[in-house]
C-alpha cells in the first residue's frame, strides 16, 4: 500500500541527514543552543548579532546630506534576525530566521521597516513560543523531524525583485515570496511540483534574457550534486542539470561571463557532524578547482586546479579573446564558516578568523570542440593552468555594475582595517585598475554590503549601504558617488535602531 | 498409581492445551491504537501500514495489517484489532492530493507528509531498529507527522 519504495530508500535523505540524534559525540555541547551568554561579559559589538523582538514599524529616518532628486526606490535587505527564543540562543550567524528590512528612499526622506518572514518553520516556532527545529548551525533539544529541506528554510540571506514581488532567499530550499510594499510573505515560491524544495543559491544571476541563472548544491547520502538551473522569464525552471563535483564543496555564489558560469569549488567539504555546518571539513589536501560551465550547454564543463582555499563571493568574471579572469574573495582557509560566524554570536573575545582577500583568477578557456570531445571521457581537470593575482586588498560582499561587460569594471567591497579587533568590516574599498579607493567609516562602526546603483550610463552610479553604530545604537545609510567615494557619503541617514546585521539586498 | 499419575498428566495437558486454544483468540486480539497528529493539509487521505520484521519494513512488502484514512483535521487515530504479540513497526504516509503516492520532488525529496512509530528517523527515513516497538496486550503510540 506504501506504494512508492522510495519512501523509506536512500533518495529520501535530507539536507541534514548526516546528522541522527543517536550520534551525539564528546562535542555535543558546542552545537546545542545553550543560553551560556552571561557567563562573560560582551562586547558593545555583539548587539550586532543579538537579533530582533519583532517586527520593526514605520519610521522615518533623520536625514543629512544631499539625496538626489533620481534615486526614488526601495533598498531591502535581508538577515538572520530571530536568534533566540524562550532563552535558547543560536550558535552560528547562518541560523536566525530571515527577515526583510525596507528603506523608502523618496524625494530625500528615508523610512524604514522591517518584517519577519513567516516561514513554515517560523510560524510553527511563533505558535510553540520556542524553537521546533535544527538549523544549519544549532542543535534544539527535542527538535521536530523535519519532512524535508524546507521545513529548516529561515529564508534568511538575500532578497531580489522577480516578477513584481521580492523573493526572499536561502540556498538549501525554496525563496519565500514577499509583498513589495506591505513585506508580506505571500507563501513558498514553487516553480512547479517537480523542483518543489529543491536547493537554490541566495546568488541567483540575471541571464540577460529576464531570466536567471541560478544553482544549489547537494551533498546527502553521499551525493556530490551541483544542480544548475536556468529560471525562464515566464517563471520556469526552463534548463536544468545535475553535475557531480569531485568533491562535496561548500558552494555559496558563481559569476558569471558573457558566455560562461563560473563556480569556486572550495577545499571545505561535506562530510558527518552534528549539524549541516558541522559537517564540513577543512580538507586543504583535495585543493580547490574552478569549474566553468558553458552558459548555451550545461554539459560542457572546463575544470581547473587550484590551491587549497575557501570562498563565499565573486567579483566580476570578464572573457578577452580565449583569456577568463575572474574576481573573487578568497579565505586561505574556511574558518570564516566552521568557527568565526559561531564565535560572533558569543559576543565576547574574539579569534580573528582569516580574512578574505580580493584576487584574479586567469585562466585560458578551452575550445568548444575540446569541451564537446571532453563529455565522453572521464573528469579531466588541470588541462589549463589557472593564474592568481592577488591584489593585497581584504575585501568581502564584492558589488559591481552587473550588466554583462569585456572589461572589468570598478568593484566594491568592504573589509576592516588591520588595527580593528574585531575584524567587522568599517572600510568601504573600490578597486579599479587605476588603483583602490578606501573610505573608512570611524571607529565602532559595522559596514556592510555596498549595493551598486547604476545610472543611465554604465560607469556612473552610486552606492548604497548600511551600518551600525554600536556606541551610539545608530542604523544608517550611507550614500556614495560610485566615482569617487574616498570623498565620503553625499547623504546619510540614520535611526535609533539597532538592526541585526544582515547579508545581501536589492534596491528596487 | 502410576497410571493415574499418566491419567493426571493426561488431563493437565488436555487443560493446558484448551486453555491455550481459548487463549489464542484473545492474544491475537491485542488491540493498537495509533494517535496521529501534527497533519499539515486537512484533506487527502492516511495510508498506516504496519510491518512486521526488518526485511518487511525495509523492502515494503509482507504489510500484517494497514488502513487508510481520509483527513478531516489535525489528527486522527486508527485502530488494528487483530495483532498478535510481537514485534513491529509503523510507516505513516499522508496522501494530501489522493493520487495514490507520495509526491516527491526532482530529488526524491517528500512534499507530502509522513511519519514512523517511535518518531523516530529525525532527519530522514527512521531506521527499522528506531521504529520497532512490541506489541504485548492492549497498546497505543502517537506519531507526528512530518
Amino acid at each position: 500500500m506504501l506504494s512508492r519504495r522510495r519512501f523509506i530508500g536512500s533518495s529520501l535523505a535530507l539536507m541534514a541527514s548526516s546528522v541522527t540524534a543517536s550520534v551525539w559525540g564528546a562535542s555535543a555541547d558546542s552545537v546545542l543552543s545553550l543560553a551560556h551568554e552571561n557567563h562573560l561579559t560582551k562586547h558593545k559589538w555583539a548587539m550586532a548579532f543579538e537579533g530582533a523582538m519583532s517586527d520593526f514599524a514605520p519610521l522615518q529616518m533623520e536625514t543629512s546630506g544631499f539625496w538626489p532628486s533620481d534615486l526614488t526606490g526601495f533598498l531591502y535587505r535581508n538577515g538572520p534576525s530571530k536568534m533566540s527564543r524562550a532563552g535558547t540562543r543560536y550558535q552560528h550567524w547562518f541560523d536566525g530566521d530571515g527577515m526583510v528590512q525596507q528603506f523608502d528612499i523618496t524625494h530625500g526622506k528615508v523610512s524604514h521597516k522591517g518584517k519577519f518572514i513567516q516561514t513554515k518553520k517560523f510560524k510553527a516556532e511563533e505558535k510553540a513560543d520556542k524553537f521546533r527545529y535544527n538549523t544549519a548551525g544549532t542543535l534544539i533539544p527535542d527538535a521536530l523531524p523535519i519532512r524535508n529541506n524546507d521545513d529548516m528554510n529561515v529564508a534568511n540571506t538575500s532578497v531580489i525583485p522577480w516578477r513584481g514581488e521580492l523573493l526572499a532567499l536561502w540556498e538549501a530550499g525554496s525563496p519565500y515570496r514577499i509583498e513589495p510594499n506591505s513585506l508580506d510573505t505571500l507563501g513558498v515560491k514553487s516553480f512547479g511540483d517537480k523542483f518543489k524544495q529543491l536547493p537554490f543559491s541566495a546568488h541567483p544571476l540575471p541571464d540577460g534574457q529576464g531570466g536567471m541563472w541560478n544553482f544549489g548544491s547537494w551533498f546527502v547520502g553521499g551525493d556530490n550534486s551541483l544542480l544548475m538551473y536556468q529560471v525562464s522569464k515566464e517563471d520556469e525552471i526552463s534548463r536544468i542539470e545535475v553535475i557531480t563535483l569531485p568533491q562535496a564543496s561548500y558552494m555559496h555564489a558563481f559569476a558569471q561571463s558573457r558566455n560562461k558560469l563560473i563556480f569556486y569549488v572550495s577545499s571545505c567539504v561535506y562530510e558527518e557532524g552534528q549539524t549541516y555546518i558541522d559537517a564540513f571539513k577543512w580538507r586543504p589536501e583535495l585543493g580547490a578547482k574552478l569549474l566553468i560551465i558553458d552558459k548555451a550547454d550545461f554539459k560542457l564543463q572546463q575544470w581547473v586546479d587550484l590551491p587549497a582555499g575557501f570562498a563565499f563571493h565573486f567579483g566580476q568574471a570578464v572573457e578577452t579573446g580565449n583569456q577568463l579572469e575572474v574576481q573573487i574573495s578568497l579565505y586561505p582557509n574556511a574558518d570564516i564558516l566552521l568557527d568565526g560566524m559561531t564565535q560572533l554570536l558569543t559576543g565576547k573575545v574574539r579569534d580573528a578568523s582569516a580574512s578574505a582577500e580580493f584576487v584574479t583568477i586567469s585562466v585560458e578557456l578551452e575550445p568548444h570542440d575540446r569541451l564537446v570531445e571532453q563529455l565522453s571521457k572521464p573528469l579531466v581537470l588541470a588541462s589549463k593552468v589557472a593564474k592568481l593575482t592577488r591584489s593585497s586588498i581584504e575585501m568581502e560582499f564584492p558589488q559591481f555594475d552587473n550588466r554583462i561587460s569585456d572589461a572589468m569594471s570598478p568593484v566594491f567591497g568592504v573589509g576592516a582595517r588591520i588595527n580593528n579587533a574585531t575584524g567587522l568590516s568599517d572600510t568601504l574599498h573600490c578597486v579599479k585598475i587605476a588603483g583602490t579607493q578606501s573610505y573608512y567609516f570611524g571607529d565602532n562602526k559595522i559596514i556592510e554590503e555596498p549595493l551598486y546603483i547604476p545610472a543611465k550610463e554604465a560607469g556612473e552610479g552610486y552606492i548604497l549601504m548600511t551600518w551600525l553604530d554600536y556606541d551610539n545604537k545608530h542604523t544608517g545609510l550611507s550614500l556614495f558617488d560610485a566615482a569617487d567615494i574616498a570623498k565620503g557619503p553625499i547623504a546619510e541617514a540614520k535611526m535609533a535602531r539597532v538592526l541585526p546585521l544582515g547579508f545581501h539586498g536589492c534596491f528596487v | 498409581m502410576k497410571n493415574v499419575i499418566n491419567k493426571s498428566m493426561l488431563t493437565a495437558s488436555s487443560i493446558t492445551a484448551l486453555v491455550s486454544l481459548l487463549l489464542q483468540p484473545l492474544a491475537n486480539a491485542d488491540t493498537l491504537t495509533v494517535n496521529l497528529d501534527n497533519i499539515q493539509a486537512h484533506q487527502g487521505s492516511l495510508m498506516v501500514a504496519v510491518y512486521q520484521g526488518e526485511e518487511s519494513y525495509s523492502a515494503n512488502e509482507g504489510v500484517v495489517a494497514s488502513t487508510k484514512k481520509a483527513v478531516t483535521s489535525e489528527s486522527h487515530t486508527v485502530v488494528f484489532t487483530d495483532l498478535a504479540p510481537g514485534e513491529y513497526a509503523i510507516k505513516v504516509m499522508h496522501d494530501e492530493n489522493d493520487n495514490g503516492s507520495l509526491d516527491t520532488n526532482f530529488l526524491g525529496i517528500p512534499s507530502e507528509g509522513y511519519g514512523f512509530s517511535n518518531n523516530g528517523g529525525s532527519f530522514g527515513p527512521a531506521s527499522y531498529d528506531d521504529a520497532k516497538f512490541t506489541v504485548d496486550g492492549d497498546a497505543q503510540l502517537t506519531i507526528h507527522l512530518r
